[in-house]
């Protein structure tokens, strides 16, 4: 046999000058620049193409377009492999890599084809039915039914492929780049507007492409909006979502049709999210199958698809045809078999009364042809043809989905025996086929009128246009045949929907069992259910429910039409940022110094720490504790640029504060820092920080590094939403400054070194603030401390950073001043007993966080009220306190639950939990921070502190949480 | 696709200030375009350029000021001229400068940004607060085909990375 076997020698749109060569089920095959796999498989005479979902019966391909039900394949290798892939879609390249589905062991020998003989025992929702009782058992029938059935398998690697995203504004989107929307695009170009037009084919011109002669027609069209630079042309685009405002969702297949030869800058795929003005959907009709007992063999096939294989790829289906339609197409059909050199061996036209009633061939060898009376039923003894191919219409769907996305109506159309857009959002304007608008002629003129109409709510003119001239055409008519009933002793399964494996039968069990909803219906029997979402199938078997139920089919009405209107690739929507990229990094201005000095870094928000210096050799753990032991010992610096900081200013900057903060500010004199606690609505504890009086009428805040965010747009949302009298401004001024922790006991004597101003205890004493010149910038100072130690803030104005930090460790150098990281600045704080993130939940209140007494009672205060409750006060309330293990040594692990009793059975009482942990370097011990039920009252008892997950539980002792100087004697010195 | 040179460079060095009215927006406008003998209104998305000074719309009642560096801070400068009457703080070191320069300069940014950045749309004189991928970033069309953004400091790193990232096919 030769090459392409069905192959015309002429005619058709691919470019039998260069071979392409590719492989289907490990199959050497070949094809031209120009097919699709679907194509190249049927010119090489590859027939089944896949097995269905439920009963495992052979399968080809059934269409020409996105519509098909059948032809899913695996396209590529490894890590590159996309499962459900629709051959029909698929645009061939060199080296491309195919193979069938859901065949096991292969496609010709499928073992659960067994499921056809079993097929009684799969009404539509066997699930349910047959696999309920016993309920316990239903995991591992679940498991059985879910490898026998489902369509392709999972990749399980990630993608290699790159994804990006593109934003785009038009004054026009036309989606649809047929007869109607080519002329949209063109009277709204020609209009002055600003269009796109997009089409999910390799290149424009719809389904003419498929007819006798082409889209020659519309090539001046073409020609003239790819050269006007006001009009973008996208290709290979499917409109797979329509939003409110005019988003539409787009994905662009931008190198999936060209295999290795893809050039590797581009990406896989592109995900637009296009706004536009006015939208003109021009989505065409896609081609309804009929239902008949058999009428899913291989080559059963949609009629515009016959002729799509003829004439556009020059391929022959089959060489005996029977033409089986309801409808006007029967004639052209039939005319173009006929001049590719097919034998026409019938046209049963239901309109006439004759119905095919049985097909018989693994692949199709014979339909059996008898009248039928007004209610599909067979009258008359069947006679068998001969033939290799069957073209089926049933008439035209109006590609309704995009319309609906956006809660666009429906209406039954008697003369099309569809529906058609009925109204919907005002931007939206559909035409052509797409509203039910089949003779070419009319749909030429149907999309000027409407890119006109999109025009002109531009309030631009809408230009004259002089269609271009075609051929006569039949009136559109069609006779409705929603069913064939089955001969008497030619019985065979009459499918619905194809991938599903959903016949009428299962649909007329469903109603007969009384599920009355469409939508129930449709999740009743997975009728609409596949990656196909029921293009083919859904009018069909709607049409049956309503004739079952014998109502009309505008009351049973249609299923919901959602996004995406077909599949989109994952990789597609979560787009370019990815791993590394997923959020940006936000750096400190020490940040290359830290890097230099081989600090670890650890994550904070989208920030980077320093976690610890490590020295050469040395062991992470050994640094951060070396880094405690400097700071409580000498002196350390720290980089704590990262805190959210904020500037207040204006006349009523006081007033605001004391409402904000729940500890009093209206005594702070300039020149003095506080500590702040902020409480949310409800009087939990938002976030704490310092306030430093800078000015009459301006403060400057810190928050912490996790809570920035949100404390400021708290500010802003009191200032614009609550108190809009209020004369104040906040302003975040986290990347204007950069900060440095100057901690330890000698940290005095290092300030004092590089400041030009006294900074001795009664200069600047706890609490104090200045403004002095360190390295020639301009620097504020807050005598403040964090570690529990003598310490000080420095804000500097971010670029002059590094000079600063460099200049105190220098300084510093005397009296061993070490930088320390996040590690070691965590481990201090837990020593001395304060709230952080850990504590500071959510869900705790100042007395949860042993701070009940900053909260004044002089004054209102955002969370006073909400505080007062009684549950807020309940002495029940989990609240903070220290523990430390029995045995001196074991580490508490943080998160671990607080129990009484370690032997105790389920369910066993929580008493808390511990929140932070550290080995404390300065205590020599393990250390703990825990919210526990009754608190400070269970000073000195002995609980379990346990974690299953880690398999470990801690006696631990209950003790103050203020492990360290109690008494704040070193930071008072 | 996006087969249009750009360029891109960093502004600088700039002083910054931001200005924010307590009281009626159109009053701090008034005393701004008398000091720096402009017209500039409280109009949303609106940018003036003169000379080597800058005024972008940051929000209502509030400009972005930049201009080069001078013998005294611009923040000070601004905050005598106004006293009790607005707040000037100084954001000389919180924001990068970048300018995109060249036919593509537009595309390579609505990689990043959902706002229309068509010529028509996004004409001289115009500026936006949004979103560049997922960094805050102020846009301001200068020209035809140049358009400045300014990012906070310590995103400047990841915005390079962000442009540098296979994110934008050239």
């Amino acid at each position: 046999m030769s090459a392409e076997p069905f192959r015309l020698p002429s005619g058709g749109a691919i470019d039998r000058t260069r071979t392409l060569a590719f492989t289907f089920d490990g199959r050497s095959y070949t094809g031209h620049p120009g097919d699709t796999l679907a194509s190249a498989l049927l010119a090489n005479g590859v027939r089944i193409v896949g097995r269905s979902f439920k009963y495992h019966r052979p399968r080809g391909v059934f269409t020409a377009g996105p519509e098909e039900p059948n032809a899913l394949v695996r396209v590529g290798e490894g890590a590159r492999a996309e499962p459900n892939t629709r051959a029909t879609m698929v645009e061939l390249y060199d080296g491309l890599v195919a193979q069938s589905q859901n065949c096991w062991p292969s496609l010709g020998l499928d073992i659960w084809a067994l499921n056809n003989l079993l097929a009684p025992l799969f009404p539509a929702g066997f699930y349910y039915k047959t696999f309920m009782a016993p309920a316990r058992a239903w995991p591992a029938y679940e498991r059985i039914i879910r490898r026998a059935a489902g369509i392709g398998a999972h990749v399980p690697h990630a993608d290699p492929d790159r994804y990006e995203r593109r934003f785009a504004h038009c004054d026009v989107l036309v989606v649809g780049g047929g007869a109607a929307g080519i002329m949209a695009a063109t009277a709204a170009a020609r209009a002055g507007a600003d269009v796109m037009l997009i089409d999910e084919r390799d290149t424009l011109g719809g389904h003419l492409r498929g007819e006798r002669g082409g889209a020659e027609i519309l090539l001046p069209y073409l020609r003239e909006l790819a050269a006007d630079k006001n009009v973008r042309l996208l290709p290979r685009t499917t409109a797979f979502g329509v939003y409110d405002h005019g988003t539409v969702a787009l994905a662009e297949r931008v190198t999936d049709h060209l295999g290795a030869a893809a050039t590797p800058s581009l990406p896989r795929q592109r995900l637009w999210m296009v706004r536009a003005r006015e939208i003109v959907i021009a989505a065409g009709a896609i081609e309804r199958p009929l239902v008949f007992a058999g009428n899913d063999r291989p080559t059963v096939m949609l009629a515009s698809a016959v002729r799509t294989y003829i004439n556009r790829f020059a391929v022959l289906p089959g060489r005996r045809a029977v033409v089986f339609t309801n409808n006007s197409d029967a004639a052209c059909t039939a005319r173009d078999l006929t001049a590719a050199g097919v034998e026409v061996a019938a046209v049963v036209d239901a309109r006439a009364g004759q119905a095919v009633v049985a097909t018989t061939g693994r692949s199709l060898r014979a339909v059996a042809i008898s009248s039928i009376d007004d209610a599909g039923r067979p009258i008359d003894a069947s006679r068998w043809i001969d033939c290799d191919l069957l073209a089926v219409s049933g008439g035209l769907t109006p590609s309704v989905h995009l319309h609906s996305h956006t809660g666009g109506k429906l209406t039954w159309e008697e003369t099309i025996a569809a529906f058609v857009p009925g109204t919907g959002a005002a931007n939206i304007r559909v035409c052509g086929a797409a509203r039910g608008v089949f003779p070419l002629a009319d749909s030429l003129s149907d999309g000027v009128r409407a890119g006109g109409v999109a025009a002109q709510a531009l309030g631009l003119k809408p230009p004259a246009l002089d269609l271009p001239a075609c051929a006569p055409e039949e009136p559109w008519s069609i006779r409705p045949l929603w069913e064939v009933k089955s001969a008497r002793n030619m019985r065979g399964k009459r499918f619905v929907d194809l991938q599903d494996d959903v016949t009428a039968d299962d649909l007329e069990l469903a109603v007969r069992e009384n599920y009355r909803s469409i939508e129930h219906v449709k999740r009743y029997t997975t009728l609409g259910m596949g990656t196909d979402q029921g293009k083919t199938a859904n009018l069909n078997g709607l049409a049956i429910v309503a004739q079952r139920r014998a109502e009309t089919i505008a009351t049973v009405g249609t299923t919901t039409f959602r996004s995406p209107y077909t599949p989109v690739a994952l990789g597609a929507l979560a787009g370019p940022e990815t791993g590394k990229y997923f959020e940006p990094i936000r750096r400190t201005p020490l940040h290359d110094w830290h890097a230099a000095q081989g600090a670890t870094f650890v994550e904070a928000g989208q920030w980077l720490r320093p976690r610890a210096y490590p020295r050469p050799g040395e062991s992470f753990n050994a640094a951060w504790r070396r880094e405690v032991l400097s700071v409580r010992g000498t002196a350390g610096i720290c980089d704590v640029s990262t805190l959210g900081k904020i500037d207040v200013q204006g006349p009523d900057a006081t007033a605001f504060l004391e409402r904000v903060y729940c500890n009093g500010f209206a005594r702070l004199p300039v020149g003095h820092g506080r500590y702040g606690l902020m409480l949310r609505e409800d009087g939990i504890v938002l976030d704490d920080g310092t306030v430093t009086r800078i000015g009459e009428r301006q403060y400057f805040l810190t928050t912490t590094t996790s809570n920035a965010g949100r404390a400021l747009a708290h500010l802003e949302y009191l200032l614009q939403a609550v108190w809009p009298e209020l004369k104040v401004r906040v302003a975040s001024v986290t990347d204007q400054y950069g900060q440095i922790a100057l901690a330890g006991p000698r940290s005095r004597d290092v300030l004092g070194k590089v400041a030009d101003i006294a900074v001795d205890s009664a200069a600047l004493s706890f609490l104090g603030s200045a403004v002095t010149t360190i390295a020639g910038a301009r620097v504020r100072l807050l005598r403040v401390s964090y570690s529990g130690e003598l310490a000080y803030e420095i804000a500097i104005p971010a670029g002059h950073t590094v000079a600063v930090w460099e200049a105190l460790l220098v300084a510093g150098q005397e009296f061993g001043l070490a930088p320390y990281g996040a590690e070691a600045m965590a481990a201090m704080r837990i020593e001395k007993g304060h709230a952080a993130g850990a504590e500071i939940n959510g869900q705790t209140t100042p007395a949860d966080l042993g701070l009940a007494r900053l909260v004044s009672t002089k004054k209102y205060f955002v969370g006073r009220r909400l505080l007062e409750r009684p549950a807020m006060a309940d002495a029940a309330r989990p609240t903070l306190i220290g523990l430390t293990p029995v045995d001196g040594v074991t580490p508490i692990p943080a998160g671990a639950q607080l129990i009484a009793d370690a032997r105790a059975k389920p369910p066993v009482k929580m008493l808390g939990h511990v929140t932070s942990a550290t080995f404390s370097p300065t205590l020599g011990r393990p250390i703990a921070l825990a919210l526990l039920t009754g608190g400070m009252a269970r000073i000195d008892e002995t609980l379990v502190a346990a974690s299953p997950l880690d398999g470990v539980s801690v006696a631990a002792r209950v003790v103050h949480p203020v492990f360290y100087d109690p008494a704040g004697e070193r930071l008072h010195d | 696709m996006i087969d249009t040179p750009v360029r891109i460079t960093a502004r600088g060095p700039l002083d910054i200030a931001q200005v924010a009215a307590f009281g009626d927006p159109a009053q701090t406008a008034a005393r701004l375009s008398k000091h720096f003998r402009l017209t500039i209104t409280p109009a949303p998305n609106r940018a003036i350029v003169a000379g080597d000074l800058t005024v972008l719309w940051h929000g209502p009642g509030q400009w972005l000021i930049a201009r080069a560096p001078a013998a005294t801070q611009l923040a000070d400068d601004l905050a005598e001229l106004f006293g009790e009457d607005a707040a000037v703080v100084d954001f000389s070191h919180a924001r990068a400068a970048l300018r995109f320069e060249g036919d593509g300069a537009r595309d390579v940014l609505a990689t990043g940004t959902s706002i229309d950045l068509r010529p028509a749309h996004f004409s001289p004189g115009a500026c936006a607060l949004t979103a560049l991928g997922k960094i805050d970033a102020l846009l301001h069309a200068v020209a035809p085909e140049t358009i400045d953004v300014y990012v906070a400091r310590s995103y400047a790193q990841a915005f390079v990375e962000w442009l540098d990232a296979p994110v934008i096919s050239s």
